[in-house]
């Protein structure tokens, strides 16, 4: 599953100003903190004070379009993968094409995905961008998961955090994207958000063990077949991962054979940010002196679904924008 | 990792670094103080590391005692 002719050339992330510490959880003694942190490697989260992911991902891409120095009515194309919209009816997209007041002949379009959602959004606006020969587009990757999980659901909520993503795809003559996907429906209950009732607010629910098992299993072996199909390990400069947690992200490197060095991780400064994290892991742990030349990376994310996608690709000269807080 | 009840007990005690000395094939998992669903996921994580079995949830939730878990890992290998 290849598609040629499209890049990525910028990168740029925002999150809440709001800062949780895991080490102030009251439910938990210090030992077991101590022990939490240690094992699923986070330790803060950003959590909205009542920005959206829209909110979110229009900062970020503010910044990235200033950055690149792009024309908006250059911009063909608008994804905006969440699964945390402002509305319900209507999508997103539109609003977010009208905030940052791009040009009418644009497509704008919604894509509900959580952590396989970046990668799938590569693959939505890269065969879009193929197809029709469109030139420029952007990807807007984010969620505010935190609005949907209570205070008292106290095995999730020290795990999520929110964040919204820009990237800048551009058509690319010399670039070639190689895709993998997989999907198991019959577990789309493992990471579900129930109808809400009554008066009742819907909160999040997660078997993390079935997580874990679709990771170290389904996950491992297509990421080795698209790994393997591309030299090996030792090729790749970078593995970046959805960041599930630091224990479930070490094994799966460990399987793969990839060493530590090349799997950057987020976890500990922000969580895990759902469909956000590897434009955000490429933000906080990389930058643009790291795309000075080419690298070569595999992008994998998995759950939610359960679904996993992953994207080899050689990345070079991208705008890698360090990450902001959002100004209210 | 070869599988023997030695070899999977010293794993487990190394997962349950402060009840180590408790650990044998009779205990039952869930009564350590240590238990709880972070600790179920360092346990199978561990199990998949050293020994090539992936503990799915369901087969978990039918095993009591670490000779449970053992022969199931006998069974999956």
């Amino acid at each position: 599953m290849n598609i040629q002719g499209i890049a990525i050339k910028g990168i740029s992330a925002t999150i809440p100003q709001q800062k949780q510490d895991n080490k102030e959880l009251d439910w938990l003694d210090g030992t077991q903190k101590q022990k939490f942190i240690a094992t699923t490697g986070i330790r803060f989260r950003r959590v909205s004070a009542g920005e959206t992911a829209a909110d979110l991902c229009v900062h970020a891409a503010e910044k990235l379009i200033q950055n690149l120095n792009w024309a908006k009515a250059d911009i063909q194309v608008l994804i905006f993968i969440s699964q945390t919209p402002d509305y319900l009816i209507p999508g997103t997209a539109s609003q977010i094409h009208h905030r940052l007041s791009l040009n009418s002949n644009c497509i704008a379009l919604d894509v509900n995905q959580g952590c396989a959602g970046y990668v799938y959004g590569l693959s939505v606006i890269g065969s879009m961008m193929n197809a029709m020969g469109l030139k420029r587009g952007l990807l807007l990757v984010g969620d505010t998961i935190s609005n949907y999980i209570s205070k008292e659901n106290k095995t999730i909520k020290p795990i999520f955090s929110d964040a919204g993503t820009a990237t800048a795809i551009e058509a690319d003559h010399g670039s070639n994207m190689q895709f993998a996907f997989g999907v198991d429906g019959n577990r789309f209950k493992t990471i579900h958000l129930p109808k809400a009732e009554n008066d009742r607010v819907s909160d999040l629910e997660m078997n993390g063990h079935d997580v874990f098992s679709y990771g170290l299993k389904e996950v491992t072996t297509g990421l080795n077949q698209l790994i393997s199909e591309q030299g090996g390990p030792s090729q790749l400069d970078y593995l970046v991962m959805h960041q599930a947690n630091k224990l479930l992200n070490d094994a799966i490197a460990k399987k793969l054979g990839v060493p530590a060095k090349k799997a950057p991780s987020s976890h500990y400064a922000y969580g895990n940010t759902s469909s956000a994290t590897i434009p955000l892991t490429i933000a906080a742990s990389l930058d643009s002196d790291t795309f000075a030349t080419p690298k070569k990376v595999v992008l994998a994310g998995f759950g939610v679904g359960l679904t996993w996608a992953a994207v080899h690709t050689i990345c070079e000269k991208i705008i890698c924008l360090p990450i902001h807080e959002f100004e209210y | 990792m070869e599988l023997t009840s030695e070899s999977f007990i010293k794993l487990m005690a190394d997962q349950f670094k402060s009840e180590s000395e408790k650990i044998d094939l009779d205990i039952e998992f869930r009564s350590l103080y240590d238990w709880s669903s972070l600790q179920a996921l360092i346990v199978i994580t561990a199990i998949d590391d050293e020994f090539g079995v992936t503990i799915e949830d369901s087969e978990l939730r039918q095993a009591n005692s670490f000779r449970d878990l053992f022969h199931l890992i006998e069974a999956k290998r």
